[in-house]
């Protein structure tokens, strides 16, 4: 099976932008809501500081030319 | 206080924007039935109480190639 | 037994009844070539495809060159293989080195599989002697249902053309069922060769994950697919399967278990075996009641047969189909991503609005249901302690017409396969009555075999010896009737 190398960033590569910004308190009640997670305000505001940087994790991950390349886990029936 | 259908609304529209997804206009129904399905299924999986302290099947080798 | 009001092939018709076994037969006894098979088979197809639906491309020439290959080595003494001169079709999600491999989409780009030449499995069957006819129609990306508004045939079902196929293996089930092919390959991601396998009253193996390669196929989800054979009865799948398990490196999930003559169990008695059955009462939101008067007939059959039989209940059936469809989309839309982005409207309505439906789970579901698969494997192998074997049906329902299909995401209740996707254990669909009359718009019915994980030879034996005294796999519909008579030597 052809398997198209991963594309690999260099160390001076700029960060992705993310395709949509999602560090606003709005769309973390959403996902608060989503994963049932019932912060204080100031536990939201906390962790609406660190959403920018999952951001961009998540865009740069995104903008990985995977072509066919499988996930790196295989599943096993066997397990018993 | 929102009803759970509209609450899954906003859930959709805010997954399909942050995915970057542009439906049809013809689709939606299709969606938001798919959407709330699947949200009841993430229920279900989680409510299996043998399951808090499984391990997953998903076999991670360094040796994968 | 036999199945009441059997229609036995004609006398000397070539028939659509011919199985994979017969033929090895009548090849090396002279009574067909292969020439001719092939011939017979294609002339079949052109008689029924365009109602059908059965092939997407068509390898006549190379067909013809590689039939003609096999007549002149069985004519020099040799023999050219376990599958020699038997024509079969390829599912067109797995690649092949003849022309494209389309996954039935405008969106899979066509020099994918011109990179890839000819999957593993393609690569077995082909040194086995196997003729490969062409690629059969699917469900885009093997998943959803017909979409009439794209450029691809519908696949109808032949038992009664109103109604579909099943899917997504759609064309091997109606082209094997048509006798326009004597077997072929399909997928099973969530029961994709087991329905259209029950839906056209033929016999499919989803065996263990990883027991075949399936490097060379295009993916839905990645910890859920198999390649497997689909053909007219349990012995025929395990003639394939002798050509198409093992492991091999180039897949990642493949695992390195040694692999048997999935033949030599096939001795029809299921003494001292003890089989579990559930009903599968209560879980689906349509029962046809004909699918419980089959099942009576099969306890007594296999009873007579020397097993015991048991009423066991699986566990966690609904959390498990739950965990197949978490992983299934999630595996699905991580591949399609890109694709949805950009060509959102090129998909099918079904496969856009399925895979797409995946955004519905987070990154711990997805590990969630992993959890719950492995919960899963400990309570049935639990299960298994007490039983060898374990029979449910396919399907509570006999298939679904195909102007109802838009409706079909009510339907997937009535189907009892994506459990043992979850669990990877291997599971044989095989024809076990009708609802209704056949040939007068019945339907098949469909029983399911499933072992411990690479069993395969135990679901097999059971499968054969269930089809040694039953005649419903041999059943063939009107529309696979031929006004030539038999094939011969030439």
């Amino acid at each position: 099976m052809t398997v198209e190398a991963a594309g690999q960033p260099g160390p001076d590569a700029g960060m992705d932008e993310p395709e949509v910004a999602l560090y606003t308190a709005e769309r973390l009640d959403v996902l608060l809501e989503i994963a049932e997670l019932p912060l204080s305000p100031q536990r939201k505001e906390k962790l609406l500081e660190t959403l920018p940087d999952l951001d961009q994790k998540v865009a740069k991950i995104r903008s990985v030319a995977l072509g066919e390349t499988p996930p790196a886990t295989a599943f096993d029936a066997r397990w018993s | 206080m929102h009803s759970i259908e509209e609450q899954f609304e906003k859930q959709l529209d805010q997954a399909l924007e942050s995915n970057g997804l542009t439906p049809l206009p013809e689709d939606r129904a299709a969606l938001l039935k798919a959407f709330t399905t699947g949200r009841e299924q993430a229920a279900l999986v989680f409510s299996v109480a043998e399951a808090r302290y499984e391990e997953p099947d998903l076999i991670f080798s360094a040796s994968l190639s | 037994m036999t199945a009441p009001d059997v229609v036995a092939p004609e006398e000397g018709a070539l028939s659509s009844a011919l199985t994979i076994a017969d033929a090895q037969t009548a090849l090396r006894d002279g009574t067909l070539t292969a020439t001719g098979l092939l011939r017979e088979a294609y002339a079949t197809a052109d008689a029924v495809d365009e109602t059908l639906g059965i092939y997407l491309s068509r390898f006549d020439e190379t067909a013809q060159a590689a039939a003609a290959a096999i007549d002149a080595a069985f004519a020099a003494g040799e023999d050219p293989g376990l599958l020699a001169g038997i024509p079969l079709g390829i599912k067109d999600i797995i690649s092949t080195t003849e022309g494209e491999t389309t996954a039935q989409s405008l969106v899979l780009d066509r020099a994918w599989g011109a990179g890839v030449g000819d999957a593993v499995v393609v690569s077995r069957l082909r040194a086995a002697g196997a003729v490969i006819t062409g690629k059969l129609t699917t469900m885009e990306y093997a998943t959803g249902v017909p979409d009439p508004t794209k450029p691809f045939p519908i696949p109808r079902n032949p038992w009664n053309t109103d109604y579909w196929t099943g899917g997504s293996s759609s064309g091997t089930g109606n082209g094997v069922a048509a006798g326009a092919i004597l077997g072929g390959l399909g997928t099973d991601t969530g029961g994709s060769i087991r329905i259209p396998s029950a839906f056209c009253g033929i016999t499919g193996l989803k065996a263990t994950f990883g027991r075949v390669p399936k490097s060379g196929c295009v993916p839905l989800g990645y910890s859920l697919d198999n390649i497997g054979p689909m053909a007219r009865s349990a012995r025929d799948c395990a003639i394939m399967l002798n050509a198409l398990a093992g492991y091999d490196a180039s897949d990642a999930c493949a695992v390195e278990v040694p692999t048997e003559d999935y033949l030599a169990g096939l001795d029809g008695d299921l003494s001292g075996l003890t089989i579990g059955l559930d009903r599968l009462l209560g879980k689906a939101p349509n029962r046809d009641p004909a699918v419980d008067a089959a099942l009576d007939a099969v306890v007594d059959v296999l009873t007579g047969l020397g097993a015991t039989v048991v009423e066991v209940e699986l566990p966690l059936w609904q959390e498990l189909n739950a965990a197949t469809r978490i992983t299934s989309r999630s595996e699905a839309f991580a591949y399609h991503a890109p694709d949805l982005r950009s060509r959102w409207g090129d998909y099918f309505s079904a496969t856009r609005t399925g895979v797409g439906a995946a955004i519905a789970f987070t990154g711990a579901d997805y590990v969630q249901a992993q959890r719950v698969r492995r919960v899963g494997q400990k309570a049935v192998a639990a299960l298994f302690e007490t039983v060898d074997l374990i029979i449910t049906p396919t399907s509570s329902v006999a298939g679904w017409k195909i102007d109802e299909l838009d409706s079909m995401a009510d339907r997937f209740g009535s189907m009892h396969t994506g459990y043992w996707n979850a669990l990877g254990n291997p599971a044989l669909a095989l024809p076990m009555g009708f609802s209704g009359q056949p040939r007068a718009g019945g339907l098949p019915l469909s029983l399911q075999i499933i072992g411990r994980p690479f069993t395969e030879s135990l679901v097999l034996r059971a499968g054969d010896a269930y089809q040694r005294v039953t005649d419903w796999h041999l059943l063939t519909p009107a529309a696979a009737d031929r006004s030539e008579t038999a094939v011969v030597a030439s």
